[in-house]
């Protein structure tokens, strides 16, 4: 072929392709979608699931600890750490505080809370990420009573230096100490809730049973995670032999080690998020693919008469082709390029929004990586290939006679227009499953954005402070210092009722608060969550009691009482009040006697973990002379939280809150200060993101078969024009024309809608796993959808059947 | 131009026993039945016969745009009763020319791109392609009108601009599908002094018509009837096709 020739003929192909440009308006934004969807998703499932996390041979390094409920590695005791100290087979061992905290540190002008983490020399050697700058802890500041240091994260050092190489020679000023920074995190740092570390210095001595810490390894190459976890689980058990563990808990306890990957990974909490959002993509590439097949096969049946003269005329297979891979080289380009171009808006729009728990580290944020582009690429040449495919099945079976001695108007060929047809009724039926997925998932979205907290935040303001063992060493002080501040706010007018705790629920701060409590008839009932409160607690926060009686107002009066949530009563099947459970100190602390505590009263449930979390049972324990012991352990990991409930607007009363903490303890700084109604929001948006995206999924989807259907129908009705010509002359009424073309768009249609939906139920097993509390045989929800598709699919015919009905007898009779 | 050699030239279509059937759901229809036929070269060979007869199904067998059940066909010298596709491209491309009712001219090309197209299915480089599409044209008295769309021309226009196309190609064999059926009596003539003149220069032309008079100006007419050829054939002297009908009854 001469160059000349193929030139002209791809340059007539697009010039013909863009005088009547619908068709390539309609394939390539289809293709573009298609395109923006998988690789939006792609993008975020990369940067949240398959990010790679900047351990170095990340395979060897597993956690250490008890095994809790769900097969979960959870933490162990520093005295347990010890034990495991000198383990065969294992290069390094480290160990960090249970969770990460606040402390004050102290600028020139004023006072912020900064999260922050107690980590030892070993955790970081563990997790060999080379500092950003400057080095890790060292042994000595890892010893009781080495020099202090910290090492700050890169976010940190960003916002408050700069960047800036000098930071290693600054100092923080910390509960009135200069702390030098000795180095700068990593950008991509895998636990990344901390601002600062500092080190956690263990004393041999008088390391206790008190704290679930996080214990990491790193084992040699040539061992395997069973044998450490054989190993560890050996001293662990005999170490609880030696300490009696089981008579002060009822039952050995269960260790074992587990590749931190994995725990790493399920941090992002994304999974089910992830999983929907593929499963969406993947049925929108699906609904793509069958609408471009369709759009291409339309075309090539509009070629018909064209490609039936150049076959006559001896034209080879290459050069019947031609055309239509031109026409879809410009489709898959523009489509290709507008596609990438949708995804990195989008990406940018939402960077913002993203929750960054959904990713691994800072540094791995959703973006368009070479695979995309190649995928995009990959997906353009697909969709290339199949109308090649179209074109050549084309070529090969249909007879060119009919085209040429009618002067092709009898039609596009039975076959291919029964293809069509079974297209748009997939499409249609894909369409159909994934809006009920979307439907399926909006509703529940919306069930939790309605459901019940157990508590009324709605006129109560919340904050926390941070008491520090220099000013505050025990919990007398703490409770002097935090009963002078609840008198001062209620003294403000229009404040009603002030409370505290270890914690609030809905605080969305990660809730380590769990101890196992002992019944009296021998059993051990593990993970509970527990919060010590003051008496004005529950009144501040707007919650109630179910049964039973609230905590004396007096701190001498509660020597034994607690109240326990349903949830826990419901898990033990007996009514609990007037009952008792024992804090098991003994086996924190041999020394120590075991705590019995009455429960006084029965709470309605309460969401602590968030809208679609499990109710979790709950142990309230007021602040009482008995409980020392027990805040002593918590306190590094909690703050104390204050809840203030108020006449009128929470917002407006922070300058007050601020003030009293201000007069009552000068040394501290308030952190989260806003409505509780906020805390339970900024848990919504989340859900509301989720929500935004399947929603967006879903018109995609639902816009994407409408124009499949319009383009089947306008194409059928653009081949039908002689027929309709011919009918109108023999006095077909306009309405009949449109009524038939209708008809024949609701029949694929409806038939496409019911296979939807017996997909669906198929589905219903995996759908209602992945949506909690969802019941995907909902029955409006069915209704609505089935609506919605048939009006989408009906309006897409409209205008073809418009088309049809004011077909002009003497205009088509003529047109040749 | 070959020298006028009636009667004496090699054949340039056999048929032997050519059979085809078109299936569909209700009836076989049996279009061509041990249809035998030679054509020599230089001949002009009109087809005729009552509609539905099976011209049209012929004379897209003779132009290999359809395949047959049955029988074989040596167009040339050569069998083309089981080639491929592929082979069949070429062989309608460079030996044979069509002329259709209907024109099928292509709408979106232009006079002179549509009659250049089956020469660029050949390597050909393009001074001669465009020699030989004016050359084309020029015979056809359509030379003024190169930049012109189909849908700007008349019928007869349209037609003459087929027949150039068909020629372009400087084929062995010219077949034509009542190329005058869309036609007017003034055009029609047109188009038919045409292929007459065609005819003079030597080309060898297989007509399907209806018209008559049409039909008279061939070397020879074959009637057809129920996918057969009648008995009976002869030249071009049986007056009309109702003669034919009893004759052959
Ligand atoms: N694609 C097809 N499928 C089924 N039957 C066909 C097909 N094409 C032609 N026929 C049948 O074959 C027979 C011959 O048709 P053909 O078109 O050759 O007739 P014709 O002689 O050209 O008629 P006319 O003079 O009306 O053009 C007819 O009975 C027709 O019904
Ligand atoms: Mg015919």
């Amino acid at each position: 072929m001469f160059f000349d020739v193929f030139i002209s003929e791809v340059l007539q192909s697009w010039k013909s392709l863009l005088k009547k440009p619908g068709y390539m308006m309609l394939a390539t934004m289809t293709l573009s979608m298609g395109v923006s969807a998988c690789i939006v998703v792609f993008a975020l499932v990369k940067a949240s699931f398959l990010a790679p996390i900047s351990v170095p041979n990340i395979d060897q390094v597993v956690r250490i600890g008890g095994v809790e409920r769900g097969d979960h590695v959870g933490g162990m005791a520093p005295i347990q750490f010890m034990s495991i100290n000198q383990l065969p087979n294992v290069q390094s061992i480290g160990i960090a505080a249970p969770a990460v905290t606040s402390v004050a540190v102290q600028n020139t002008d004023r006072t912020t809370l900064v999260s922050s983490w107690m980590v030892d020399k070993g955790f970081l050697d563990v997790l060999s990420i080379p500092m950003q700058i400057g080095r890790g802890f060292n042994s000595n500041e890892s010893k009781p009573n080495g020099p202090d240091a910290l090492i700050v994260s890169y976010g940190y050092w960003q916002e408050y230096f700069g960047g800036n190489a000098s930071v290693l020679g600054k100092t923080l000023l910390i509960d009135g100490a200069y702390i030098p920074i000795v180095g700068v995190l990593p950008i991509d740092f895998p636990y990344k809730e901390a601002d600062i570390l500092m080190p956690l210095a263990l004393d041999p001595d008088e390391v206790g049973w008190s704290g679930s810490f996080k214990v990491i390894a790193r084992m040699d190459s040539s061992t395997s995670i069973g044998t450490v976890s054989q190993a560890a689980g050996v001293r662990l058990h005999s170490l609880d032999v030696e300490y009696k563990i089981n008579e002060a808990l009822g039952q050995f306890r269960q260790y074992a080690a587990q590749p931190i990957e994995s725990a790493l990974r399920a941090q992002t909490r994304s999974r089910t998020v992830m999983i929907i959002f593929s499963g969406c993509a993947a049925v929108l590439l699906f609904i793509v693919l069958a609408n471009l097949s369709n759009l291409s096969l339309l075309r090539i049946m509009a070629r018909s008469h064209d490609s039936a003269v150049r076959r006559a005329l001896g034209a080879p297979l290459t050069r019947l082709l031609l055309p239509i891979a031109s026409e879809q080289l410009l489709v898959a380009v523009l489509g290709g390029v507008l596609g990438l171009s949708i995804a990195w808006i989008s990406l940018q729009l939402a960077d913002s929004v993203l929750p960054p728990y959904w990713f691994i580290s800072a540094s791995s944020r959703p973006d368009i990586g070479i695979e995309s582009i190649l995928f995009s690429i990959g997906l353009s040449l697909f969709v290339m290939f199949i109308a090649m495919a179209f074109g050549a099945w084309r070529i090969r079976y249909s007879p060119m006679k009919e085209y040429l001695v009618s002067g092709g108007r009898t039609g596009s060929g039975r076959k291919s227009s029964q293809l069509g047809r079974i297209l748009v009724v997939l499409q249609a039926s894909l369409a159909t499953l994934l809006l009920l997925m979307a439907a399926l998932s909006a509703r529940t979205f919306w069930k939790s954005s309605q459901v019940d907290y157990g508590f009324d935040g709605g006129q109560s303001l919340a904050f926390y402070i941070k008491p520090g063992r220099t000013t505050y060493p025990d919990q007398q002080t703490v409770l002097t210092m935090a009963s002078a501040l609840t008198e001062r706010l209620e003294a403000f007018p229009g404040i009603e009722r002030v409370g505290f705790g270890t914690n609030i629920p809905a605080s969305n701060t990660d809730h380590h608060d769990t101890a196992p409590f002992l019944l009296d008839d021998g059993r051990t009932i593990n993970s509970i969550t527990s919060y010590l409160i003051s008496p004005g607690y529950f009144e501040a926060i707007g919650m109630e009691l179910d049964r039973g009686r609230t905590f004396d107002t007096t701190y001498a009066a509660n020597t034994d009482s607690i109240i326990v949530s349903e949830e826990l009563e419901k898990g033990i099947q007996t009514d609990m009040l007037d009952k008792r459970l024992t804090l098991p100190f003994n086996a924190v602390n041999p020394e120590w006697e075991n705590l019995p505590l009455t429960i006084r009263g029965v709470s309605k449930g309460v969401r602590a973990h968030g809208p679609n979390r499990q109710l979790p049972p709950i142990v309230w324990i007021p602040f009482m002379a008995n409980t020392e012991k027990l805040y002593d352990l918590w306190r590094d990991s909690d703050s104390l939280w204050f809840v203030v409930k108020v006449k009128g607007d929470p917002a407006s009363f922070q300058d007050e809150a601020l003030k009293a903490v201000r007069d009552i303890a000068p040394t501290l700084s308030v952190g989260g200060l806003q409505p509780v109604s906020e805390y339970q929001s900024s848990i919504l948006n989340t859900q509301q993101l989720n929500l935004t995206l399947i929603l967006v999924f879903a018109g995609v989807a639902l816009s994407l078969s409408s124009i499949g259907m319009y383009s089947v129908m306008a194409v059928t009705v653009a081949d039908k024009k002689h027929e309709f010509g011919v009918k109108s002359a023999l006095g077909a009424q306009p309405g009949k024309l449109m009524g038939d073309v209708l008809k024949g768009g609701s029949i694929s249609l409806g038939i496409g809608i019911v296979l939807g939906l017996l997909a669906a139920v198929a589905a219903s097993n995996t759908i209602e796993r992945f949506l909690y509390g969802a019941d995907a045989a909902d029955p409006i929800s069915v209704l609505i959808i089935i609506v919605v598709l048939m009006i989408s699919g009906l309006i897409a015919c409209i205008k073809p059947a418009y088309e049809a009905a004011k077909t002009k007898p003497m205009q088509s009779l003529r047109m040749e | 131009m070959k020298s006028v050699n009636m009667n004496s030239g090699s054949p340039v279509i056999t048929l032997n026993k050519l059979c085809k059937v078109f299936h569909t759901e209700e009836v076989d229809t049996y279009a061509l039945q041990d249809v035998d036929l030679e054509i020599k070269q230089g001949e002009f060979v009109a087809i005729t016969g009552p509609s539905g007869c099976g011209k049209s199904t012929l004379l897209s067998m003779l132009g290999l745009l359809d395949t047959f059940n049955s029988g074989n066909y040596i167009l040339n010298g050569r069998d083309v009763s089981d080639l491929r596709l592929r082979e069949l491209a070429v062989i309608r491309n460079h030996e044979i020319g069509f002329i259709f009712q209907a024109f099928n001219l292509i709408a979106d090309l232009s006079v002179e791109a549509n009659v250049t197209l089956p020469l660029t299915y050949r390597n050909m480089d393009k001074a001669e392609r465009r020699d030989r599409v004016l050359h084309a044209l020029e015979l056809v008295k359509m030379e003024h009108r190169l930049k012109h769309y189909p849908g700007q021309l008349s019928g007869g226009q349209q037609q003459r601009v087929a027949v150039a196309r068909a020629l372009a190609g400087d084929p062995k064999l010219l077949l034509a599908d009542e190329p005058t059926g869309n036609l007017d009596s003034k055009n029609g003539e047109v188009v038919m002094e045409l292929l007459d003149s065609l005819h003079a220069n030597g080309s060898t032309l297989c007509m399907v018509t209806h018209d008559v008079d049409f039909a008279q100006r061939a070397d020879r007419v074959i009637y057809m009837k129920d996918g057969q050829m009648v008995k009976g054939e002869t030249s071009a002297n049986a007056t009309s096709l109702e003669d034919v009908g009893e004759l052959a009854s």
